[in-house]
């Protein structure tokens, strides 16, 4: 039952830290409360009001919204801003994005000259407590904004109305009628129900860095800015006014529906409409695609392509994206689009992916379908050291106005939720750090809540329980806007017409106010400019093949020679370290059981050792099929089709849909909905809606109950951790191309990783170490013969690797520049000449601490005390060689070693597992290259330098520790009890000796640990950093 | 030169200690300063807790473990309480701060004897403080410093040890660099370049050359200091003084209870304080006063405090009357201390020599007896609050809390947040700018009339954080005799009275 009132004054919690509802909540409330609508107007800020739109579509509510926003102009003027059409909403968003772009990130300044141009938005204003200053601000009103102008009546029923209140009332109304400004009210709503006060005190609090109990009289005064039930308006205001609110809201007509984006029209040529010009592009690029011809099957699923983007209208975007991988092609930047784009053979034509639709199987419906109404999602990845070259093409091209990054909003998590309240209420940080310490977020068992009680954090006070629950109100509330990773949105006119940009907190970066999701909801199409630090190593190794060994590659090339068997047969011995996507632990330990022998292998290698298929149960059949022990059976031919080639077990995303259409029925455009259910945070809810959906669906197509539920089961255990077969297989390109490299160009390889650091799975020093086993000489970084980067260098008829300066730690970018310089050409002959190069201090200090001085000064205490010399600064001694009197103690290999690892974070010469054996600190203990002769289950112990500590929330409380001594790496399992009763050992230890069992399941081998010592006592001074809890 | 170190390394967890003395320590307790721990006690120990480690490390080894913030200023003053205590047996104390004392023995020795004595007394100052302390002999202050540190022995093995230069070489050459008192980052050279002990910094301080190279490279302060370390030259320390205050008693020939008889030594007494004050152009603002019986002990001890600093004998005299006319004496008492410990030196004053004020006492001279008359804690002053609540919108305050500086309120916070670019928040509502009776009952009572409503309402709802929830609508209302009430209804629906307009 809807009354006459429409609310014209909220704010939603993208105010940030003002107001303590969601969009969604008060939407729903007001529908409850039978308001007709609802203005959201977020203080300078549109942030918001897609969600109420979304909320309002996906119950049905009859509430209209109206898109505002209310803001304080710098004279000190109170107004909401209504759009009563598009183009009011396009002149609010102008005006709110130069009110933000005149500020940091996070304000925002506007002046009332700045509102005059505005001639279509409704301005509601709130005359001023301070009677004397109304009388300027109403004529202005009428000046400029007669009939779009509305004096704002609100009753909050606080001490200054109960005193004031009569005379502002009169006031007001004497105003109105003298200057025709019709009067409204509103309720200048905070929260959706008054029992969220609490929080609105706990946000103002945290705003303001204080507790709750010294806000005095900034916390609110009571529950009034709520939406307040219809009863009580009509007692609070006259008839006249809340009529008016009506008017207001009848007359303000403006959907978010409505918003169409136009695409920058400069990408096609004038004689050509848009699909022609797509077509001809398509054409050319099948050509080069397929020079053998195209299949049937293939054009069709062309033709089908293009006939639904033109259906769509989605040219534009596909063009645009075009253009960008053009840019990148030019540039040589390398490139790879995937996700749901890797499903198009017009994204491969374009060139824009690199998955030939031959090899895997394209299902179109994943990327765009008529159901789905939605844009396609294409994601492109390029080599993360040169992605800003194509953001700044990007902002070039387009220009800073009609292109910007989407926005991130940053909430409220358990940690700074906890901590905040926790501050807010008075809590001594240290108490509260120490409880937030001792929470396990993945602890599936156990809810954070449960955990903090069990802590017995605080007896049964008061403050306590309050802490519990407005820690929970608040998980989840946004704090702020942040820039989105690579989401472009790129339009023909001014963005800001049709959202508001303001800064980011990166210099030169600007960001729309609405998210990734957003940008969905209202069909928005948004282009993802990823980086991915796998395509810097490529396009590195190839440069330097080409410079050194003199051969031009492209990953296209390395993928037409087919597969190798001698490059597969290193990864079936799990022989992984450096290659994409394959190199982590848990993949390590999966090579060499499930042996892959071809491309398509690897694309089920990559997409199968994910939480998901292990938690779907998937992998033990799949793997047990593979080796012959079980037998594959499927049900009908349709079912075969699908999951033929991953021998009957559905292991991809992109299998379940279709399985869900041929076997149940499911229409492409449900299954899309089906699978953005797997994939949504509220899937538990979502998905058994379908369940009867697939059940019934596959029993009326004559399957088994049985199967019918293990089929529902499988899509609940994999849900949101399943891969989709596109993005895997897009991948694995990537995958065989770097293994391909590292099995014929180790060298160029691992300096190729090196110099893309940081990214993968190891450090420097794992992975020189790795070079060194398999036969790479690696060369320490010396004044003479490095360079910046690391490089190669010809030593006796083989490739080197040669460290770069840029490892040293400590030696600036000058530093490095001037000493390359002022090298002669026959390098440095004396620390001398080195001295005078010009480097500062802490430079030739970072230098001695590099050893880079060897040849020429012996030792690095020897450097150092030679450094520290200032003679060869006069010009009298500069032709004395200084011999020294002094005798300087001897380095050790121990301090030698320490220098090394804190000055390059790795080692050359000993590691230290070898020094400690060398001393006999570790008499029985088993090196990892011996582990095979030790019988399964035996009794051993091992010891190493701990590089690795992962608890993954999916095992059950179970901790995999890396260790690694002279020889290679080994495994450890740490069960949850042992991890408990050996604290000390288990949590810093840096140097572990563990004894255990070994179990070996094929060759893949894992110590389970009894016992832990720690050894860091043993040698002090190691400072490998661990890769702890990724 | 003979120099005693001591280290007091616990010295804030030392007093907590001695406050609960009664039950046995089994918790582990830290103090804690950033985050990282600075002492522990011995059941921390156990569970391998160290100083200098993280915080959430040690709080990984062990379950319960109780938590105290690091006080830096109740540290020092417990540092001056010890050297107050020490300088009963010895005279030439200097103060090293955080928490350590050093103690020049040369002249002492003369006095005591022998070293053992001289330990054994210093011993039992600590014994009876319970502070645990680390000691150290040395012939330089800065050897004695970082043997306290690193090598602290027990205060009867100490004894063992001879003071002269040799030795101190001797014992400092096997320690590592680590030990010297110098920046860290020179500690970092030193060991960038070899050195691990500082037997072999020494060796290159023999011959000229090698110094020189020495100095040339590391700097002459730091071969300043090692030096230093090894001579016992005489340095300029600043020795430990206790502040000069005043305090004298006078004993009566006889005993006495009456307060009148008491009079005249207190007139003396004032009359010296003021000679006292006058002398170094001070004044004062609050005395002790004990009475002492027959035997000397104290009786009864009060503090009498003035508004303003005043150093006159007949100021002082007047209050002291008043609060003995209030109080009496409850035993008989013979003699009379009085203590001043806090001076405040003269501000300005330019008095005109020929005004006189003829039986007029201003405002603070009336406060004073009012004070004296009425007991300090019952004359107060208003102070408005910043609450919602009616009866938490004023508080009273003793006169003496008025005198400590206000800390910054949250007034100040905005206005500074303000002065930045924000999102401006609206006006709050200032309890000056709302409508109140001028009596408000201390207690709401329950509106027992009739009674007609003329104003409101006006909704009052906070304090949800604490046990003073209140939700209350606040009306003006007007009752049989006229009379105009500030009354308000709860959420049950019950009427109370809160105020009266006048």
């Amino acid at each position: 039952m809807q009354h006459d009132y429409a609310e014209l004054h909220s704010v939603s919690n993208f105010s940030f830290l003002k107001a303590a509802s969601h969009p969604e909540e008060l939407v729903i409330q007001a529908e409850n409360l039978g308001y007709r609508a609802l203005a959201l107007t977020d203080e300078c800020s549109v942030a918001g009001v897609v969600r109420a739109y979304a909320a309002i579509k996906e119950h049905q509510l009859t509430l209209r919204l109206i898109v505002g926003s209310s803001l304080h102009l710098e004279e000190d003027i109170e107004l909401v801003l209504l759009c009563p059409n598009r183009a009011a909403y396009a002149e609010l968003c102008g005006v709110i994005s130069l009110g933000r772009r005149r500020c940091e990130k996070g304000y925002y300044q506007l002046f009332q000259d700045d509102l005059i141009p505005l001639e279509a938005v409704f301005l509601l204003w709130k005359p001023h407590r301070n009677l004397t200053k109304n009388k300027a601000v109403s004529e202005w009103l009428t000046r400029y904004f007669l009939g779009r102008a509305w004096l704002l009546y609100e009753r909050g029923l606080g001490p200054w109305e109960s005193l004031h209140g009569k005379a502002y009332l009169a006031h007001c109304e004497a105003l109105s009628v003298a200057m025709n400004l019709p009067m409204v009210c509103a309720g200048d709503v905070h929260m959706h129900v008054p029992q969220r006060q609490a929080l609105k005190d706990v946000l103002t609090a945290i705003r303001l860095r204080t507790s709750v109990q010294a806000l005095g009289h900034e916390c609110a005064v009571n529950c009034e800015q709520s939406l307040r039930p219809i009863t009580k308006i009509q007692r609070l205001f006259s008839t006249q006014m809340m009529a008016e609110t009506i008017r207001i809201a009848m007359a303000c007509t403006f959907e978010l529906s409505s918003l169409r984006y136009e695409y920058p029209a400069e990408l096609v040529p004038a004689h050509l409409s848009a699909s022609k010009h797509l077509k001809n592009l398509v054409e050319h690029g099948a050509k080069k695609r397929f020079p053998q011809g195209i299949l049937p099957a293939i054009q069709a699923i062309i033709d089908k392509e293009l006939q639904l983007i033109k259906e769509q209208a989605y040219e534009y975007f596909f063009l645009t994206v075009h253009d960008l991988v053009q840019f990148a092609k030019a540039k040589r930047i390398l490139y790879q689009g995937r996700g749901s784009a890797a499903n198009s053979v017009v994204c491969y034509c374009l060139e824009i992916t690199a998955v030939d639709p031959e090899q895997i199987d394209v299902l179109f419906e994943r990327f765009i379908s008529k159901e789905r109404n939605e844009p396609p999602d294409i994601d492109v990845d390029f080599e993360h050291q040169r992605r800003e070259e194509v953001f700044q093409y990007i902002y070039q091209k387009y220009g800073r106005d009609r292109a910007a990054l989407a926005a991130t909003v940053v909430r409220f998590k358990f940690r700074s939720a906890f901590r905040s309240v926790g501050k807010a209420l008075g809590f001594p940080e240290t108490q509260l750090e120490a409880c937030i310490k001792d929470v396990d977020r993945r602890d599936k068992g156990k809810t954070w809540v449960e955990q903090v009680r069990a802590q017995g954090f605080m007896a049964e006070s008061t403050m306590s329980h309050l802490l519990i629950s407005l820690t929970e109100q608040i998980i989840g509330c946004p704090r702020h806007l942040s820039q989105h990773v690579g989401g472009f949105i790129i339009s023909a006119g001014p963005l800001s017409q049709l959202v508001p940009v303001e800064n980011a907190s990166m210099a030169e970066r600007t960001v729309i106010q609405w998210d990734k999701e957003d940008l969905e909801s209202l069909g928005l199409l948004k282009v993802d400019v990823l980086a991915l630090g796998m395509l810097s190593a490529i396009q590195r190794c190839f440069t330097l093949i080409a410079r050194h060994y003199g051969r031009q590659l492209t990953i296209a090339q390395i993928t037409a020679m087919g597969d190798d068997p001698k490059v597969y047969g290193d990864l079936q011995r799990g022989d992984s370290i450096g290659v994409f996507q394959v190199e982590s632990r848990a993949q390590m330990s999966m090579l060499p059981r499930l042996k892959p022998a071809c491309y398509y292998d690897l694309v089920i290698q990559i997409a199968i050792v994910r939480p998901g298929p292990i938690q779907g149960d998937m992998v033990h059949p799949y793997l047990r099929r593979r080796e012959g022990k079980e037998d594959v059976e499927y049900p009908s031919e349709a079912v075969r089709a699908v999951l033929a080639r991953t021998l009957g077990v559905p292991i991809f995303q992109e299998q379940v849909i279709k399985l869900a259409m041929v076997a149940a029925g499911f229409s492409g455009g449900e299954a899309d909905q089906l699978r953005r259910a797997m994939a949504s945070w509220k899937r538990s809810t979502r998905l058994y809606a379908f369940r009867d959906k697939l059940v019934n669906g596959m029993l009326e197509r004559g399957y088994e109950q049985v199967f019918a539920e293990r089929v529902f089961q499988q899509i609940c255990g994999f849900g949101e951790y399943g891969f989709p077969e596109s993005h895997s297989a897009s991948f694995a390109v990537l995958a065989y191309v770097s293994a391909w490299l590292r099995h014929y160009y180790p060298a160029a390889f691992y300096a190729s990783l090196l110099n893309s650091l940081p990214m993968g799975f190891y450090s420097a020093s794992q992975l020189v170490q790795d070079a060194v086993r398999h036969g790479v000489q690696v060369l320490p970084v010396d004044v003479n013969q490095s360079n910046e980067t690391h490089c190669l260098q010809r030593i006796e008829n083989q490739w080197c690797l040669r460290l770069g300066l840029q490892q040293v730690k400590g030696l600036s970018k000058i530093g490095r520049a001037r000493l390359l310089a002022k090298r002669p050409t026959g390098g440095y002959q004396a620390m001398r000449e080195v001295l005078l190069s010009g480097l500062n201090k802490s430079d030739l200090a970072a230098l001695a601490s590099a050893n880079a001085c060897a040849q020429m000064s012996g030792d690095r205490y020897q450097a150092r005390w030679a450094m520290l010399s200032d003679l060869h600064h006069l010009p009298l001694f500069a032709e004395r060689t200084e011999k020294s009197v002094l005798k300087l103690p001897a380095l050790n290999d121990y301090r030698a070693l320490e220098e090394d690892y804190q000055s390059l974070g790795l080692s050359l010469a000993h590691h230290p597992m070898a020094l400690l054996r060398r001393e006999g600190c570790l008499h029985k203990d088993v090196r990892a290259q011996d582990l095979c002769k030790v019988a399964h289950k035996g009794l051993l112990s091992i010891s190493g330098v701990v590089t690795g500590r992962q608890a993954p929330g999916t095992a059950g409380g179970v901790t995999f520790l890396t260790l690694e001594d002279e020889t290679g790496n080994m495994n450890v399992i740490v069960w949850q009890s042992t991890a408990r009763a050996q604290k000390t050992s288990y949590l810093h230890a840096k140097v572990l000796r563990v004894m255990g069992i070994l179990e070996r399941e094929g060759s893949v081998e894992h110590v389970i640990a009894g016992r832990l010592e720690d050894l860091t006592g043993a040698f002090s001074g190691v400072s490998v950093a661990s890769r702890d809890f990724h | 030169m003979s120099w005693l170190a001591v280290n007091f390394p616990q010295l804030q967890l030392d007093s907590y200690c001695q406050a609960s003395a009664a039950s046995p320590e089994t918790r582990a307790i830290v103090v804690v300063e950033e985050q990282r721990i600075r002492q522990c006690n011995a059941q921390a120990r156990a569970h391998s807790i160290r100083p200098m480690m993280a915080l959430s490390l040690a709080s990984a080894l062990v379950d319960e473990v109780q938590l105290l913030d690091y006080l830096p200023g109740f540290e020092a003053q417990r540092l001056r309480e010890l050297a107050r205590a020490c300088y009963q047996y010895s005279a030439d104390i200097v103060l090293w701060p955080p928490c350590g004392l050093l103690f020049d023995i040369a002249p002492m020795l003369k006095l005591y004897g022998s070293l053992t004595e001289y330990l054994a007394n210093i011993a039992g100052v600590f014994k009876a403080q319970k502070v645990q302390a680390n000691w150290a002999l040395a012939s330089s202050t800065d050897a004695a410093k970082i043997f306290a540190l690193y090598t602290a022995e027990q205060a009867p093995e100490l004894t063992l040890f001879s003071t002269c230069e040799a030795t101190t070489k001797q014992r400092l050459a096997a320690l590592p660099v680590t030990c010297l008192n110098i920046p860290a980052q020179q500690i970092k050279q030193l060991e960038s370049l070899g050195f691990t002990q500082l037997g072999e910094l020494f060796a290159l301080l023999v011959a000229h050359t090698q110094r020189q190279e020495l100095a040339r490279r590391l700097g002459y302060p730091l071969v300043a200091y090692l030096d230093a370390l090894l001579t016992s030259k005489a340095t300029k320390l600043a020795y430990f003084v206790e502040q000069e205050y005043f305090e004298q008693s006078l004993m009566l020939e006889q005993e006495t209870n009456l307060t009148s008889v008491l009079m005249f030594p207190a007139k003396r007494l004032l009359a010296s304080l003021e000679h006292f004050l006058t002398l170094r152009l001070t004044r004062a603002q609050s005395l002790q006063v004990e009475v002492l019986n027959r035997l000397g002990a104290v009786a009864r001890q009060q503090v009498l405090h003035s508004t303003e600093p005043e150093r006159s004998a007949a100021h002082w005299l007047s209050l002291l009357r008043l609060q003995w006319e209030r109080q009496g004496l409850s035993q008989p008492v013979m003699g009379l201390r009085i203590r001043c410990q806090h001076t405040l030196s003269d501000a300005k004053q330019n008095a005109d020599l020929f005004v006189r004020e003829q039986g007029r006492t201003d405002a603070a001279q009336l406060l004073n007896r009012l004070q004296a008359k009425l007991g300090e804690q019952n004359v107060q002053r208003l102070r408005a609050e910043t609450n919602h609540q009616p009866e938490r919108s004023v508080s009273y305050q003793s006169l003496q809390q008025l005198v400590q500086l206000v800390p910054s309120t949250l007034a100040d916070k905005l206005s500074e947040t303000s002065s930045r670019r924000t999102s401006k928040t609206l006006p709050n509502n200032s309890a000056f700018t709302a409508l109140r009776p001028n009596i408000l009952l201390q207690q709401p009572r329950v509106l027992a009339e009739a009674v007609r409503i003329i104003h409101g309402p006006e909704r009052l709802q906070s304090g949800w954080w604490g046990d003073e929830v209140f939700c209350r609508d606040y009306f003006v209302a007007r009752n049989q005799q006229q009379q105009l009430l500030w009354v308000y209804r709860d959420p049950e629906q019950t009427w109370f009275v809160h105020g009266l307009f006048a």
